[in-house]
């Protein structure tokens, strides 16, 4: 194997300095001295007709340049991928309470508030429905069309009556976990510029520009090449900056373009909680059938997602919940069914983990409860049904490339010392006011977008006359530390260094529709179109070096800034190299394109091949549970990933420690709740993420088994180290305790009472 | 973007005259990691503020002898960081020390916290059990009240639209005093109380006397617990009285429910903290 020169080798983000220093600029810190401020009227009721909207006296307040509603949507008032019912502005009907009804832009952000006091809005209310439970019975109201259930994914692999039938043990169990909020750290905001030529620019904290770009145009009936989106500095986004940053952009440009002036929109934190999009609130009802040595031979699996309002990516969401529903083991008979329905609550959507973590926390907690009842280990049992090298998913997929899932477990036990503490453990007094406990959680993920769509991605490598390089990409820099990836790859390739590469901001003037940056997709698509891209740089490069060298050797190699034959002699720096080419009239700059290869799936049948890779994980935590108070501290943590090649261990090692940290607040503290459609958490006082004195040891376990399809080997590392934090710490509270919690998140109440106590 | 009339006086004379002129229309502001976020949210209304910063010897801790006193704008830290604090009233140190995080401690102050009346507050309790008197100024002259009686709702005190609070007195500690408080909040570091509970009592060969009893967050404001107080009074420690002791403030505590936390489960922790503060002494 190659000796890397970049990849693999810990490197300071290259985004690093502008964060830690303030220099680096968000959506909000754009100014114009010609701009205006939006603000925007959200809806006072859960579910209502709008009878009409009155701006006559909005209007003629002071500052006010423009007042606008649903009636003045240039094009069509809808947006969305696969069910496009969501409004920029609401038209018919109020479906939640975040929804606008009418957005004001003004000299100030005082005047643009104070003008919403102008508003007239008649609203007559329809009763609404705040639980699926609700929304799914015959004759509930119907919050879009007839029926609030929307989606149904299923899979099916062989016959589940007989794989009961085959059954020593057979368990029931429901599960149900939160709504949660992403949190990120920066709120939405963008800056709208009208072109001047009837298109519009758009500046914002946009998580996926294309996707963004696609609902402006319909929303303003603009073709796409006159809307231009440019990302701003992210300050964090965890899939949340997709759908709200649509509506948001949507209503900038309407109001750009209305009044000729740049407009800006920030969203409060208490507007973010309000309008943003959250993680699905699941129930999941469970059968499964095991013989007496712990051999699974069914899963029956019925998983009800609260979508809220509107339907967003909520199939895609539900689907990944539905193929994945089985973790990381080989089941030979499953029937599983899952429904996105639609309710008068907040919109839930993407959310770091895409549908996993719900159905993740379910699988896994089922499996230490069959444990329990096989009187078995809890690690053995996961190692024996644990999928390997040619095993079938549960859809019937032959994993063909290899499955580093057993060494995630092993790697882990070894670390924490499993088996023995486990047992030290076992023997703590049953009454300790203070007992510890030991849990782990499994998974495996497909890898990208899977049969969810199109899946490919683009990327520009530009070397300079002084050789300095430059990328562009289709796919963003979201916090996750892509644009230090594909710098990384495109040092290895050019053998630069890779302070001479700069990754520049993802524009959608620059780059073909690369699609969205979700799915921890960014490196294996992104990364392997970088490769590409370099690959053709440097191919031209090395053939333009042989002429000027007047050489035919073949092995010639671009190397720490230099030409070098193969005996290693150095014979021509790159930058003179550079500055040659550019004299020859030969052109540095190359376009790479990767399409991720084929997949199948069979919707009618419930089966199929719905991605074409996966990466494995396992964690494992260890816990001190307070009997009297139900406090839980976590004292350690071991996070195991297969990452296919790791291509910045300092990157992964963020992931993994974000992760860990994400998944435990799902776990232990995370809950937006809400009251018959109103938002009761609305900021960080009462919605509580774990801190850092929350945080325990963590001990991250990089495996590495790189695959044919991503660059180096390199597949996905993002979403899978939130996904399985929450059942890792909860089955370890259940060690601790001998009660199981069997709702998220597991707070002080829960653990201590074992239920979720009625406020009133 | 917001803009906020602010005075900053440089004496406490000019500041009693601004609050006498213009009353509640004049809010004062300390740390302001209260009124900051309630201006922002529209809870005051159309208010000027009254930087009470610029006013020499605010944040004082002195120790008068029997008393300390502690200045309106002493911070959370000051108060922690007091070895005058340590050596008399160590109670209001430790229940200081667990307010929110490092920043939330050096910028919050105790008169803040107070006038704040939160019925989560950390401070207030501590306070209580030490028989903390506040010292409340107005043009007119000085009035006292008892930290017990000073909060009447969250929010609500008894400073007047012309009044400000400048300093709490609070009586030494008697040597020897049996003493905790103890919080529980759902994480290690800006938590605020789901329940508090803070203990003070002399203490004589193992006999219990003057107890006083503060619980925090089952309330609309920081409460008594009399009855269990009297139950301990003249006791000698052991598992029996612990016990008694126990199940009788979970009957005398009314919890209620909020975003916080539940009846059931404050109810349950009122008596789990006081039982636990009580079973340290006899270690």
């Amino acid at each position: 194997m190659k000796d890397f020169k970049v990849v693999g080798k810990k490197v300071r983000r290259v985004d690093a300095l502008g964060k830690v220093t303030g220099q680096a600029r968000y959506a909000a810190d754009l100014a114009d001295p010609h701009m205006l401020y939006g603000a925007v009227l959200r809806a006072s009721l859960s579910h209502a007709r709008v009878v009409s909207i009155d701006v006559s006296q909005a209007v003629s307040f002071p500052g006010v340049e423009a007042v606008l509603t649903a009636a003045d949507v240039p094009g069509r008032n809808r947006f969305g991928t696969m069910i496009p019912n969501q409004r920029v502005l609401a038209d018919d009907k109020v479906r939640f309470r975040g929804d606008g009804l009418a957005v004001v832009a003004a000299r100030s952000a005082r005047e643009a508030a104070r003008a919403l006091s102008g508003i007239r809005v008649q609203l007559e209310p329809l009763s609404a429905v705040f639980s699926p439970e609700e929304a799914m019975k015959r004759g509930a109201p119907g919050i879009h069309g007839k029926s609030n259930i929307f989606v149904h994914h299923k899979v099916r692999k062989g016959r589940i009556a007989d794989g009961f039938r085959r059954a020593d043990v057979i368990l029931r169990r429901t599960y149900t976990t939160a709504l949660i909020e992403h949190a990120y750290l920066e709120p939405e905001a963008v800056m709208a510029r009208p072109d001047g030529e009837g298109g519009v620019l758009v500046e914002g904290c946009v998580q996926n520009m294309y996707t963004t770009r696609r609902g402006l145009s319909t929303v303003l009936r603009l073709p796409l090449a006159k809307i231009r989106v440019v990302q701003t500095t992210v300050g964090g986004s965890f899939g949340g900056k997709d759908e709200v940053m649509t509506v948001l952009a949507a209503r900038a440009a309407m109001l750009a373009l209305r009044t000729g002036r740049p407009v800006q929109m920030v969203n409060s934190r208490e507007e973010s909680f309000h309008e943003s999009y959250k993680r699905h609130p699941y129930v999941m009802e469970y059968r499964i059938g095991a013989k007496k040595n712990g051999r699974l031979t069914a899963l029956e699996v019925r998983m009800v997602a609260n979508a809220g309002a509107y339907a967003t990516t909520t199939p895609f969401v539900v689907w990944r919940s539905v193929v994945q529903c089985a973790g990381p083991y080989v089941v030979p008979h499953v029937k599983a069914d899952a429904y996105g329905v639609y309710t008068n609550t907040v919109y839930t959507g993407a959310m770091r983990g895409f549908g996993s973590p719900q159905g993740n926390f379910g699988i896994e907690l089922l499996m230490d409860e069959l444990a329990g009842e096989l009187g078995m280990d809890p690690l053995d049992l996961r190692i024996l049904n644990g999928i390997r090298t040619g095993s079938r998913t549960a859809t019937g997929q032959k994993l063909d490339q290899p499955v580093a899932f057993i060494e995630t477990l092993e790697r882990s036990a070894r670390s924490i010392n499993w088996k023995r503490r486990r047992e030290e453990l076992d023997g703590q007094p049953r009454n300790a006011r203070r007992r510890k406990g030991i849990g782990m959680a499994a998974s495996y993920r497909g890898c990208a977008l899977g049969a969810e769509g199109t899946d490919a991605a683009g990327a520009v490598v530009s070397v300079q006359t002084d050789g300095s390089v430059i990328v562009w990409s289709g796919i963003a820099e979201v916090g996750q530390g892509y644009y230090t990836v594909i710098a990384q790859i495109t040092a290895e390739v050019l053998g630069v260094n890779l302070a001479d590469v700069t990754v520049l901001p993802y524009d959608t003037a620059i780059m073909s529709d690369s699609g969205p940056s979700v799915a921890s997709r960014s490196t294996m698509l992104g990364g392997t179109a970088t490769r590409r891209a370099a690959g053709r740089v440097r191919r031209k490069m090395l053939a333009e070096a042989r002429l000027i060298l007047r050489t035919k050797a073949k092995s010639m190699d671009l190397e720490r800034g230099w030409v070098v034959s193969s005996g290693g002699q150095r014979r021509m720096r790159i930058r003179d190299l550079a500055a040659a080419c550019f004299e020859r009239g030969v052109a540095l700059f190359e376009f790479g394109w990767y399409k991720g290869p084929d997949i199948h799936w069979d919707e009618q049948r419930g089966r199929g091949s719905p991605y074409f890779t996966y990466v494995y994980g396992t964690n494992m935590a260890e816990v001190e549970v307070d009997q009297e108070t139900g406090e839980v501290r976590v004292l350690q943590f071991v996070s195991a990933h297969d990452v296919g090649r790791v291509v910045n261990p300092q990157g992964v090692l963020g992931q993994i420690y974000g992760g860990v940290a994400m998944g435990l607040g799902y776990g232990l503290l995370e809950e937006v709740e809400e009251r018959e459609g109103r938002l009761v958490t609305e900021n960080f006082d009462e919605y509580l993420i774990p801190t850092s004195l929350d945080m325990p040891q963590m001990k991250a376990v990089m495996v590495e088994n790189p695959d044919r399809h991503g660059p180096y080997g390199a597949k996905s590392v993002g979403e899978p180290t939130t996904e399985i934090a929450a059942p890792a710490v909860v089955n370890a509270i259940c060690h601790a305790t001998g009660q199981r919690v069997r709702d998220l998140p597991a707070n002080l109440e829960r653990v201590l009472l074992g239920k979720k106590l009625v406020r009133t | 973007m917001r803009t906020l009339e602010v005075l900053a006086p440089e004496t406490l004379e000019e500041a009693l005259a601004l609050k006498a002129h213009h009353g509640t229309a004049l809010l004062p502001l300390a740390g302001g990691t209260d009124v900051i976020p309630g201006i922002r949210r529209g809870a005051y209304g159309a208010v000027a503020l009254l930087d009470l910063s610029r006013i020499p010897d605010l944040n004082r801790i002195v120790d008068d002898g029997t008393e300390i006193r502690i200045g309106a704008l002493a911070t959370h830290a000051d108060v922690v960081e007091s070895a005058i604090v340590g050596a008399h009233i160590p109670v209001l140190s430790e229940a200081c020390g667990t307010v929110g995080s490092v920043q939330i401690r050096s910028r919050g102050t105790i008169g803040g916290n107070l006038c704040h009346a939160s019925p989560a507050s950390d401070s207030v309790p501590a306070l209580r059990v030490l028989g903390s008197v506040c010292e409340i100024r107005s043009s007119k002259g000085t009035r006292e009240i008892p930290v017990g009686d000073f909060c009447i709702s969250p929010g609500v005190t008894r400073v007047l639209p012309a009044d400000l609070l400048v300093g709490i007195r609070v009586p030494k500690m008697r040597p020897g005093s049996r003493w905790f408080y103890l919080k529980l909040g759902q994480r290690r570091a800006m938590a605020i109380a789901k329940v508090s509970v803070a203990f003070l009592a002399a203490e004589d060969g193992g006999v219990l006397s003057d107890v006083r009893i503060s619980l925090g967050a089952v309330a609309p404001t920081v409460c008594g617990a009399p009855r269990t107080a009297a139950c301990l009074e003249g006791k000698k420690l052991g598992e029996t009285v612990i016990s008694e002791a126990v199940e009788m403030i979970q009957t005398e505590a009314k919890p209620i429910a909020d975003i916080r936390s539940t009846e059931e489960y404050r109810r349950e922790m009122v008596g789990v903290l006081l039982g636990r503060g009580l079973r340290g002494f006899l270690e």
